[in-house]
């Protein structure tokens, strides 16, 4: 299974609108999922930033500088992360990169080297994040990089695809590459406009993947309880194709900003808590994770997504905004890499 | 009767899917939904686009189309297999509907609505200027690339009655979240004010804000197949609601916003209620093969003119369902085109309904002229004819509407009316007396009819039809009188001649007024301000009290009341909290806000409201840091009622711009109702005319009573100008002969009321009234106001 996704969520935009969950949330998840959120725990307070930064972050609408996804029907927990929401973009793309747990692949490194310049020569929006997640036992980050709006990433686009572009009206645009150095693999993240139905099924042809768009077109009907007649019914929409290292994709998965699809953090909430409920999924922790606080606030979601791995059942995530720990980005400040970090450290 | 409790999905060739309902009582009687298709006219697609490759005229090129809604075979020999080869098919009435056709150009999404015929194959003629050379190469990439689907769609939204089986509805619309929404991550936009173009933005603004609901309740038995379908429809129905509260708050003089001026709603619809079932249906338009295209695809060096003649609207009879006219032959005079200007449309004959005119452009006088001239004249069944007038326009679009045929044709259809005789053991209302009334050509007599309704549904429909064969307008307007079974009167009045949303294009001939339970309304109430920055003052606190009254119903003083004290307004706009709810009778004819208070500025100066009295149907007082607020008293007493029928009255404020544009002088055009104004002219009033409120007042029927209740007008004064200026029409039916008289331009100083005289003159210009008020008179005004 794929990361689940992770995008410009545009927090410091909205000027740091929106509740995020607390950290320590994470920490009441149950089995299966306890043990790994617990690594995760103890990974985050090595890397996440502080909770005094001073800046919104862009990673989450709420301008918290942590998510974290939820996977279903098979639990899983991923964590996204901002190092340092004061740092410049491209201190950040250097802050993530320096945190990986081992070095990228020859083919990564050379399309991390490639979107390098792309971030030299054009305005990033946020350079970077990082991914955490508990696999086979093991502790696996990913590297999230940050593609500019205006640069030459067809290029890229067509190699990894290895067939020339489809669906020329839908201004599909490639917005970020995650890069997984265990895995070697490469995934492609692309911001499109609203698609139809049938449109899906073209998407994934292009990259050899099933066509299972029916799949999701029918989880947003579910969601969303409308007839999906014409575009899908999000604002805001895009999708991901993750690429193994041997070639071939193995996950598409199509994705939506949840607000866009199902309207503020508590309609989101209800609406995956009445689709999960019907299909029997667990939603034990996400319901504890995504609980209002104490004025009835719902934390703020980024996206909602449904996952279609090869040979695999349709999966869908969800992600929170996560508050920092009140311990975070040790690590970055003592490095003295985080500039408002480590600034804040020392006011405190 | 369709029902929609056996609604069924058929799939047909690679990709079609079409719905079908079976009857409610003929178990082998369906209807199938038809589909959006490119007419066909001698055996070629009624598609062309032009590029103009010297003297566009502002132009690269124009693609003018036109659609329609076909049964396809293929559908209907899937559908047999499935549901037997003894079935028969029947055919929906529509009530209403609406052609979207989407494209985009340079990642911009666009919509253009036009009405479709709603006879006949419903054909909907669609003429997209393509201003651009990249909207051109779009368009021509679009449609050209051979063999299966371009990327652009057309959808039809079409209304068909019939009745809520098997679930109850609600949809309900909370202002503050929109609110809230808007201010939150929209900037202002330039589309509000066009109804239809409206219905797009909403639909975006209702899911992402989460200011829409709709909760559906499934009777036992029923499906969740069926649960959707009603979800699908409430949320159409709420869309389109909103649309129409978002485009009539875009008339009211309150700043850049007209979300923040919306106020919150609710409309419950139980079971076995009679509504108007929405079935949107879409279809991508096809490419041409080459060859087709060759043949479609046209470069001319000038800029020609291509006018779309379109008749539209229910053109037959309610009763026999005869056509209510032969033909229609259209004359048309553009200085190119010397033959070959006359042509004939056939009114029963829903392929012969729309003409597309083109001429060579014009440049004789170097630059593209878009004007041009026609008339026509009607054929009708009796023998008779009628010719109308010239008529000179710019407009690419005529609608040739029932109202020009003389025909008028209005049911009332009651929806939930707690009825003494129904089935409900609680019934309060006896019956409904409704008042209807239109103006009749002139030399009929006027007169406001009165007709009974006693139950709900279509079975106790009330019809208001009128076939003149000779032109009419478009307004009509309408009382509602409950009888209660205390032996009261509930009334309830609609302000307006139809509505006051400026893009009123329907046709308006055959419209469906669906009557409600007249109690019990959710009403709501904001108070909201306005603190523009660069001002020499801010608000600074705000202390309010505010009445509601319906003298109709309660003459007796004011039925509800709230206050704001020391509200301190912050940011650019703000609300008043909490919002003021109550429940009332509909009553926004003559029911009216009276609000008192102080609001000091951050300058150390304040400003009373006296009384301020307001129409309620405007629920929503701005204050702003700019404007002050008075009200504008509108004494009917004078009417002479035993010679005059019907009086509108349309008042209006000029914008600031329009002011320095115009000065002393305005359009002649502005003494014509909206829906009478050419698109152009529609426009500029829009531009122009701010705070644009309507009152239709009838003459009284059925009661003792005469209707000399006030009505209210709310104005805006400009703090950085000392002077209140407004401005009004009013048009005058005669009971005898159906003569409009108007009123002639006059103006009128330092009065802050309006005195409607007896009866204005016979056979004068129609003109303005212009009302200036002076700050001398105006602090006298307030003196004796507060």
């Amino acid at each position: 299974m794929s990361d689940a996704l992770s995008m410009d969520g545009g927090g410091a935009a909205h000027g740091g609108a929106g509740g995020a969950a607390g950290f320590a949330r994470l920490g009441d998840l149950s089995s299966p999922i306890a043990s790994d959120a617990g690594r995760l725990i103890d990974e985050v307070a090595r890397v996440a930033p502080s909770a005094p930064c001073s800046t919104p972050s862009r990673l989450t609408p709420a301008g918290a500088p942590l998510e974290a996804a939820l996977v279903w029907p098979t639990p899983g927990v991923r964590v996204s992360l901002d190092p340092c929401p004061d740092a410049t973009a491209s201190e950040r793309a250097s802050l993530c990169r320096a945190a990986l747990s081992r070095p990228l692949a020859a083919a990564q490194a050379a399309v991390a080297a490639r979107v390098a310049d792309w971030q030299r020569d054009f305005a990033g929006r946020y350079g970077a994040w990082l991914g955490l997640r508990v696999a086979g036992g093991e502790m696996r980050d990913k590297l999230y990089l940050d593609v500019p709006q205006g640069c030459a990433w067809q290029s890229l686009d067509e190699e990894m695809a290895g067939r020339p572009a489809v669906l020329p009206r839908r201004q599909i645009r490639l917005t970020m590459i995650g890069l997984d150095p265990a895995s070697g693999g490469v995934e492609l993240y692309y911001r499109c406009a609203r698609l139809y139905p049938a449109e899906l099924d073209t998407l994934m042809r292009r990259f050899s993947c099933p066509e299972r768009g029916q799949e999701v077109v029918d989880f947003i009907g579910a969601l969303t309880q409308r007839t999906v007649r014409f575009e899908l019914p999000s604002y805001d929409m895009g999708f991901s194709v993750a690429l193994q290292a041997a070639g071939g994709a193995s996950v598409f998965t199509w994705y939506s900003n949840a607000t866009a699809l199902l309207g503020p953090a508590a309609r989101t909430r209800a609406a995956l808590l009445r689709v999960g409920g019907e299909r029997g999924w667990p939603m034990e922790d996400y319901d504890a994770l995504s609980r209002p606080d104490e004025n009835g606030q719902v934390p703020e979601h980024g996206l909602v997504g449904v996952m279609l791995a090869q040979g695999q059942p349709m999966h869908a995530t969800a992600t929170i905004a996560l508050s920092p720990p009140s311990t975070g980005a040790r690590a970055a400040a003592e490095a003295g890499l985080c500039v408002g970090a480590d600034r804040e450290a020392r006011h405190a | 009767m369709f029902d929609i409790t056996t609604v069924r999905e058929i799939d047909y060739g690679p990709n079609g899917v079409v719905y079908v309902y079976q009857d409610h009582d003929k178990p082998k009687l369906w209807y199938m939904v038809p589909v959006p298709t490119l007419r066909t006219v001698n055996g070629a697609p009624a598609f062309s686009i032009a590029e103009y490759t010297k003297n566009g005229g502002g132009l690269s090129g124009l693609c003018t189309f036109e659609m329609e809604l076909v049964q396809p075979l293929a559908a209907k020999a899937a559908a047999e297999a499935v549901l037997g080869d003894d079935i028969s098919w029947g055919g929906f009435t529509w009530v209403g509907g609406t052609a979207y056709f989407h494209y985009d150009i340079e990642g911009e999404t666009e919509v253009l609505a036009v009405e479709p015929t709603l006879y006949g194959t419903n054909v909907a003629a669609f003429q997209i200027p393509l201003e651009t050379a990249e909207a051109l190469n779009t368009f021509k990439a679009a449609y050209s690339e051979g063999g299966g689907a371009s990327p652009f769609r057309v959808e039809y939204d079409m209304q068909v009655l019939t009745k809520l089986l098997g679930a109850k509805a609600t949809v309900k619309y909370v202002a503050e979240a929109a609110i809230h929404y808007e201010k939150t991550y929209k900037t202002v936009r330039d589309t509000w004010g066009n109804q239809k173009q409206v219905l797009q933005d909403v639909k975006q603004v209702l899911q992402q804000s989460g200011a829409g609901e709709v909760n559906v309740e499934i009777g036992a038995g029923s499906t969740q197949e069926l649960e959707q379908r009603v979800r699908d429809w409430g949320w159409t129905t709420l869309e389109t609601q909103v649309a129409n509260t978002v485009a009539a708050a875009a008339t009211m003089a309150t700043g850049p916003n007209p979300v923040s001026a919306t106020t919150s709603f609710e409309q419950t619809y139980s079971e076995d209620t009679v509504i108007d079932w929405s079935t949107p249906v879409s279809s991508f338009m096809r490419k041409f093969s080459s060859e087709e295209w060759n043949k479609l695809f046209i470069r001319v060096d000038n800029r020609k003119l291509s006018v779309v003649f379109n008749m539209i609207g229910q053109l037959t009879r309610t009763g026999d369902g005869e056509a209510i006219a032969e033909s229609v032959t259209v004359t048309v005079d553009y200085p190119t085109r010397t033959t070959g200007n006359t042509f004939t449309l056939i009114v029963k004959d829903g392929d012969q309904s729309s003409m597309i005119y083109e001429a060579p452009g014009d440049f004789s006088g170097g630059a593209y002229n878009a004007e041009f001239t026609f008339s026509y004249v009607i054929q009708f069944k009796d023998g008779t004819s009628f010719q109308s007038d010239p008529v000179t326009t710019t407009d690419t679009l005529i609608n040739i509407t029932p109202n020009v045929f003389g025909t008028r044709q209005v049911s009332f259809i009651g929806q939930s009316i707690p009825f003494l005789t129904g089935a409900s053991p609680n019934g309060t209302v006896k019956t409904v007396n409704i008042d209807f009334f239109f103006a009749p050509p002139s030399g009929s007599p006027a007169i406001v009819q009165t007709k009974t309704m006693t139950g709900n549904g279509e079975d106790g429909a009330v019809l208001f039809e009128s076939y003149y064969n000779l032109p009419i307008g478009q307004a009509y307007s309408y009382r509602l009188r409950y009888q209660m079974s205390d032996n009261s009167e509930v009334i309830s009045q609609p302000p307006g001649a139809l509505s006051s949303a400026p893009d009123n294009t329907t046709s308006g001939n055959a419209d469906i007024v669906f009557v409600k339970d007249p109690k019990g309304l959710f009403t709501q109430f904001t108070l909201r301000a306005f603190n523009y920055a660069g001002q020499s003052q801010d608000l600074l606190l705000v202390d309010v009290n505010a009445q509601y009254f319906d003298p109709a119903n309660d003459p007796n003083g004011w039925l509800y009341e709230n206050t704001w004290s020391n509200w301190q307004p912050s940011g650019l706009l703000s609300f008043a909290e909490p919002r003021w709810n109550f429940q009332a009778v509909d009553n926004t004819n003559s029911a009216y806000y009276n609000i008192a208070g102080t609001i000091f500025y951050s300058d150390g100066t304040d400003f009373t409201l006296a009384n301020y009295k307001q129409s309620s149907e405007y629920k929503t007082l701005t204050i702003t840091n700019t404007i002050e607020n008075y009200s504008v008293l509108v004494d009917t007493t004078l009417i002479d009622w035993s010679e005059v029928a019907s009086v509108n009255l349309t008042m209006f404020q000029l914008k600031k711009t329009a002011k320095e544009e115009f000065g002393d002088t305005l359009p002649d055009f502005f003494t014509k109702p909206r829906e009478e104004m050419t698109t152009e002219e529609r426009a500029a009033a829009l531009g122009s005319q701010d705070n644009l409120l309507l009152f239709s007042i009838l003459s009284p029927a059925g009661t003792p009573q005469v209707d000399d209740l006030n009505r209210y007008y709310g104005v805006q004064r400009l703090r950085e100008d000392p002077l209140v200026e407004f401005y009004y029409t009013a048009v005058y039916v005669m009971k005898s002969d159906g003569e409009q008289r108007t009123l002639t331009d006059q103006k009128v100083e330092g009065k802050l009321s309006v005195e409607l005289p007896a009866l204005p003159p016979a056979q004068v210009k129609p003109g303005i009234v212009r009302h200036r008020v002076e700050p001398a008179a105006l602090a006298d005004h307030m003196r004796a106001a507060g």
